[in-house]
């Protein structure tokens, strides 16, 4: 274990990958290496504690995928380093692996020609399981994920919902005291989804850590102990789910679509509309402009934003207000208009 | 558990895992069985063409094949080319697909030993190589009426388990090689392209320029060739042959150290640029 008993630590990880081609022609030239240098993660520091699940979310091409893999010894950091279980997982890869429980690429990652029992017993033996705790842990992992009694059809013919839970239960089979789940809830439905989370909440009883990948931001406030907001390769907040609600200085969240007319200037009326609630997002479609507005406590909505839109000859179409929620953490600090703060 | 008995676990349920997975995509065993019996064909009224039947263009190839009876000759040259399409195919086609469907990532965070990665699945590889050799038997008895014995069958089994590592070698090289290679395919017709040329498959390396032939003689698919031939219709006998079969066992070694080192340099490769999870 690490000094403060994190299971899984990563200090100042780095990776940088080379994008773009080099043709063979160039190589045999030896032209000038033109390809971009991309910082898919950038100077990551996270730990996850034993029982612990922490959540890692942020948009597409955040670099979240590469931090997992990372993690999961499947690629070499740039710099920093990756320590799994006090095991330095980038220069012991073999005995990291032995800790870990990787879920990647979900239902692709099974064999569809073999039976959900077979997948299993091929994988306990790749993890070099006793032979004689096989036939019950497999059971055990397929009883888990709720797989029992389809146990003996091949993949193919198992929803997609089923094969990612196959996945899930092969990243049981070793009782891994850590997890990595790389978006494992993507493709299913609400139901199968809530299972599963049922699932994995009953994992952290078992003393074990998660680290979840996720693009449902319910699903990561009702499940994680703590949250990462990644965004361009960077940690931009961590902290409890109610805690980074609270970065968002509001109590309520309002969705407005007005309808401007022809004399409307957008600016004038956004920037009064700022005068009473911050206004955290602005699309226009046409006539239409959707705002999403932060409210400070006590704010009495309807009465100004209809006196501002008269002013600049718009109608209220529509307001919902809402409590905050983590989508509209994740909208604040993510995206090209977000500061790059830690 | 210690780790050597795990790894041997492992390999044990790599090859069951193959194994189910012929049989569950069957068309492949069945289409090298009818190839098997349909190639030489060909090959064989062509001779028949060539030499019209005479006794002299017969003892003419004789002279350069160490035997007359073109109809074995020429089934053991497909029966060996065949047999190594399937070793150079299988495993690389695996491999990559594999890569392409996400297992391998999957496979390779295991704890497992590169060694078994490579070479876990090789003994389903002998199913391959027995439905070759039996259909060519079948046809050289049945539609030819070559005077095939149980004898011959033992030679021939004991050949091709000596040739086993080596060509299991050969293939472990293509897989490494086919995963950084953008057309595997292609590369697969001109490597058998090569072999066809120049390991005797149709006709004696006798035959070819000095230089070729030179080349020809040193692959380990041609001491196959060669070891078959000459104990089915030639003068050899398994005995007589075992210089040239300790030498094809012995090719495996380095063979299969320079598949280890491919793989070795693949991986370190992908770690660092990605590659493993992408085609
Ligand atoms: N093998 C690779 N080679 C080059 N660039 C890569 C490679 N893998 C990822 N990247 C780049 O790294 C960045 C981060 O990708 P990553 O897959 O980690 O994002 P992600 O957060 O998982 O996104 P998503 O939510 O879409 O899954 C992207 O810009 C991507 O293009
Ligand atoms: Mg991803």
């Amino acid at each position: 274990m690490t000094g403060d008993g994190a299971v899984l630590a990563l200090s100042g990880v780095s990776k940088t990958f080379r994008q773009g081609r080099r043709t063979l022609a160039q190589r045999v030239r030896r032209a000038p290496d033109d390809r971009r240098e991309v910082c898919a993660v950038d100077g990551v520091d996270l730990r996850v504690g034993a029982g612990e699940i922490l959540g890692l979310v942020g948009p597409n091409g955040a670099g979240k995928s590469t931090t997992v893999r990372m993690m999961a010894t499947l690629l070499e950091p740039t710099r920093g380093t990756v320590e799994v279980c006090g095991v330095d997982a980038v220069a012991e890869p073999g005995r990291a692996r032995r800790h870990l429980g990787v879920v990647i690429g979900g239902e692709r990652s099974v064999y569809w020609k073999l039976t959900g029992r077979e997948n299993l017993e091929y994988f306990a033996a790749l993890y070099h399981l006793p032979p004689r705790v096989i036939g019950a842990r497999i059971d055990q992992v397929l009883r888990d994920t709720d797989l029992l009694d389809r146990a003996g059809d091949y993949a193919e013919r198992y929803s997609t919902g089923m094969r990612q839970r196959l996945s899930l239960a092969r990243a049981l089979l070793q009782e891994p005291a850590v997890l990595l789940l790389d978006e494992p809830t993507s493709g299913l439905d609400p139901r199968s989804a809530a299972q599963l989370r049922e699932r994995i909440a009953r994992l952290r009883e078992d003393g074990r850590s998660v680290l979840i990948t996720t693009h449902n931001m319910e699903e990561a406030d009702r499940l994680c102990d703590r949250i990462a907001v990644i965004d361009r390769g960077r940690v931009v907040r961590l902290g409890a789910p109610a805690e980074l609600k609270r970065l968002v200085e509001a109590d309520q969240v309002a969705r407005v679509r007005l309808r401007v007319g022809r004399s409307t200037a957008d600016g004038e009326l956004v920037s009064a509309v700022g005068a009473f609630a911050t206004v955290a997002d602005k699309r226009a479609d046409g006539a239409d402009v959707d705002l999403v507005l932060h409210l400070p406590p006590g704010t009495d909505l309807l009465p100004r934003l209809v006196e501002v839109a008269q002013r600049h000859d718009a109608v209220v179409h529509k307001v919902d207000i809402e409590p905050v929620t983590l989508q509209d953490v994740f909208l604040s600090v993510t995206g090209p208009g977000a500061e790059r703060a830690g | 558990m210690n780790r050597l008995e795990g790894e041997v676990r492992a390999v044990v349920a790599t090859t069951r895992k193959e194994l189910r997975l012929m049989r569950r995509y069957p068309a492949e065993i069945v289409s090298l069985a009818l190839w098997m019996l349909l190639l030489p064909l060909a090959y064989i009224a062509q001779a028949t063409a060539l030499s019209s039947d005479a006794p002299a263009s017969v003892d003419a190839f004789a002279e350069r094949a160490g035997t007359g009876d073109f109809v074995a000759f020429l089934y053991l040259g497909w029966s060996v080319y065949l047999w190594l399409t399937a070793v150079l195919w299988g495993p690389g086609l695996a491999l990559r697909q594999e890569r392409a469907r996400g297992s391998f990532e999957i496979v390779f965070a295991s704890p497992v030993s590169r060694f078994t990665l490579l070479f876990g699945g090789a003994p389903a590889q002998l199913v391959p190589a027995l439905v070759v050799f039996a259909s060519a038997a079948v046809s050289m008895r049945l539609v030819f009426g070559v005077p095939l014995g149980w004898g011959d069958l033992a030679c021939w089994l004991a050949v091709l388990l000596v040739a086993f590592p080596a060509l299991m070698a050969l293939g472990a090289v293509f897989a490494t090689a086919s995963l950084s290679l953008q057309d595997a395919a292609g590369a697969l017709q001109i490597t058998r392209g090569v072999f066809t040329l120049l390991c005797g498959v149709t006709y004696p390396l006798a035959v070819l320029p000095g230089a070729l032939r030179a080349v020809g003689e040193s692959l380990p698919p041609t001491h196959l060739l060669d070891a078959l031939r000459a104990v089915t219709v030639g003068s050899g006998s398994l005995t007589g042959e075992l210089p040239r079969l300790l030498l094809l066992l012995a090719e495996a070694v380095p063979i299969g150290a320079v598949a280890m080192a491919l793989l070795w340099l693949s991986v370190r490769y992908a770690r660092k640029t990605g590659r493993l999870g992408l085609f």
